[in-house]
């Protein structure tokens, strides 16, 4: 029997309102969390060299934007992860999934600890580890949406 | 309802959304973080400002030019395939909010007179937000 088959391809449409709005917090503080890191270990080595108080200051005024982005991305983070409720999930996306959450953790001590340095030696280390973990962290995510 | 099957793969895919997400969190968290550290930095003075600004430049550029890279890239991807007149509407008004946010930040860099620095700032940074988010509308 002769059979045709008509390949018929989807038209793109645009998100619906509640995933662009989910979306969008979580890509804006993810932005604010780890753009801001990147840019403040440009600008912190920089400024130090003004010495005084210039780093405490810029480290400061970072944070009064980093810890409430931190804290949407988290929630958002769970709203994504509840939209996958009733699909089969593989084996790999909960092991990166999970691997993602501690690089979260580690990434928010890290930025904690960066907080209460005392020594321009800390703040680089715990600096540079939290914006790495980070860096993974958004790898991850991007994984996850596929 | 029948779930759909969720799993990984190390794609180019992933390779060309990872850079474009890294990307714009360098520049939109960018000016955010500027936005934040700004005011500080002018009590300490006008070297830190301007300091400030250069190492912004030096990061932003490079940023906004993976952006545009990936963008374009991002739209291939959708080569060939019928696409709905709001999709169209709004990729096209994301790709004017990318160039204006792009010429405010040069001209920012330019101008040395407060209030219209200020303006170019403000402009370059609610585009640029805005440009994020038609970007989210389109990725679906």
């Amino acid at each position: 029997m002769d059979c045709c088959y008509i390949l018929e391809m989807e038209t793109v449409q645009l998100a619906d309102w509640l995933t662009t709005i989910r979306l969008v917090l979580h890509v804006f503080a993810a932005a604010i969390w780890v753009g801001g890191q990147l840019v403040m270990m440009g600008l912190v080595p920089t400024e130090r060299k003004l010495g005084g108080n210039t780093e405490r200051i810029l480290l400061r005024a970072f944070s009064f934007w980093a810890w409430p982005a931190l804290a949407v991305l988290i929630l958002t983070g769970f709203w994504n992860l509840w939209t996958f409720q009733g699909d089969t999930i593989s084996t790999a996306w909960m092991a990166v999934l999970w691997i993602k959450l501690a690089i979260v953790v580690a990434a928010g001590m890290f930025q904690f600890l960066c907080d209460r340095a005392k020594t321009h030696r800390s703040v680089d280390l715990w600096g540079s580890l939290s914006c790495t973990c980070s860096v993974l962290a958004l790898f991850g995510g991007v994984l996850l949406a596929g | 309802m029948i779930g759909e099957d969720v799993t990984v793969a190390l794609n180019a895919d992933v390779v060309r959304l990872f850079l474009h997400m890294l990307a714009a969190s360098i520049w939109v968290g960018g000016q955010f973080v500027m936005l934040g550290v700004l005011e500080p930095a002018r009590k300490i003075g006008s070297l830190a400002m301007y300091r400030l600004c250069k190492m912004l430049a030096w990061l932003s550029w490079p940023a906004l030019a993976v952006l545009v890279v990936t963008g374009i890239w991002n739209i291939m991807m959708f080569n060939g395939e019928p696409k709905s007149t709001a999709w169209t509407v709004v990729l096209w008004a994301k790709v004017g909010l990318v160039i204006l946010a792009g010429l405010s930040a040069w001209l920012h860099g330019k101008i040395a007179v407060k209030w219209e620095t200020e303006t170019l700032a403000a402009v370059g940074t609610v585009s640029s937000v805005l440009a994020l988010i038609f970007g989210v509308m389109l990725a679906g």
